[in-house]
């Protein structure tokens, strides 16, 4: 009621261009609207916590693919799919996974950058017999 | 110019349009965009996508065989290399050697080396200009050529 009672002191045309001074707040906010919907992937969170190795080197860009990722504790994921530990998976287990993996055309190996490089013998050797065309090394690019 | 619905009083001016509700929405979205957005860091190296070694499609050249034995040190054919500090220039000439040959570069690791020491062995030699590059099964440290 406040509102409809037209004050004597303010002309009407001066009320009518009040919200005139939000216009340059929604053009900012509807930058970072834009910004952030253009420069954001909406990405679902790694299964299991992994320090991505660091590397300089030029890289390709991450594949929108199945990843496989072999955490700090030494376990491993399939997407979100928990294989156990790696050192106790059997021959069966790496048969299933293969299996799996002859579906895919690429993968994303995301492993810790602190695990010794002897872990990564029996999951390329899985990765490639199960004769995968593409298989790409997650790195960390940030200095 | 005045418009009366039938509703409104005669005589009192609308906003053209409700920027309140408008603003709202926009933050609401701009909320949600900014909460559920992660910046990753990630990108990837590309490994060759072969089953014994570099050397399948390569049958004619000798693919030039790197140890990697830590962050700093290589072994190359018995020898221990240090590539991370100056340059070296029997390094350099094994390196343009395969280059010029169009050889593979076939990387193993010793027990001694972690991921990050493969990484930051691939990224050197990636930075060399070698472009086909392989990780090989990893080997004992004593196991030499």
């Amino acid at each position: 009621m406040l509102n409809n009672q037209a004050s004597p002191y303010v002309s009407a045309s001066r009320r009518a261009v009040d919200d005139s001074n939000m216009i340059p707040l929604i053009n900012i906010v509807f930058l970072l609207l834009i910004f952030f919907m253009v420069a954001g992937t909406i990405a679902s969170r790694d299964a299991a916590p992994f320090d991505a190795p660091h590397s300089q080197a030029t890289t390709v860009p991450l594949l929108e693919t199945t990843s496989i990722v072999l955490a700090a504790d030494r376990s491993l994921w399939l997407d979100d799919q928990s294989w156990g530990a790696l050192d106790e998976l059997t021959a069966y287990d790496w048969r299933q996974l293969q299996n799996q993996l002859a579906e895919k055309r690429s993968i994303l190996l995301k492993a810790d950058a602190n695990l010794p490089a002897t872990t990564l013998d029996p999951l390329l050797k899985h990765l490639r017999a199960s004769g995968l065309g593409n298989i790409q090394l997650a790195v960390d690019q940030t200095p | 110019m005045e418009f009366n619905n039938g509703f409104a009083p005669t005589g009192h001016k609308h906003s053209p349009i409700g920027l309140t509700s408008l603003i709202d929405v926009v933050f609401i979205l701009l909320l949600f965009f900014m909460l559920t957005s992660t910046f990753s860091p990630l990108s990837a190296l590309k490994l060759a996508p072969v089953n014994t070694g570099a050397t399948e499609h390569l049958p004619d050249t000798e693919p030039l065989v790197i140890r990697v034995i830590n962050g700093d040190q290589w072994r190359i054919k018995s020898a221990v290399v240090n590539y991370a500090g100056n340059s070296n220039s029997h390094l350099n000439q094994l390196l343009q050697q395969a280059i010029g040959n169009q050889a593979a570069v076939l990387v193993h690791a010793e027990t001694t080396a972690s991921i990050q020491h493969l990484v930051t062995s691939l990224s050197y030699l990636e930075k060399q200009g070698v472009k086909k590059l392989n990780i090989g099964e990893s080997t004992e440290s004593s196991n030499v050529e």
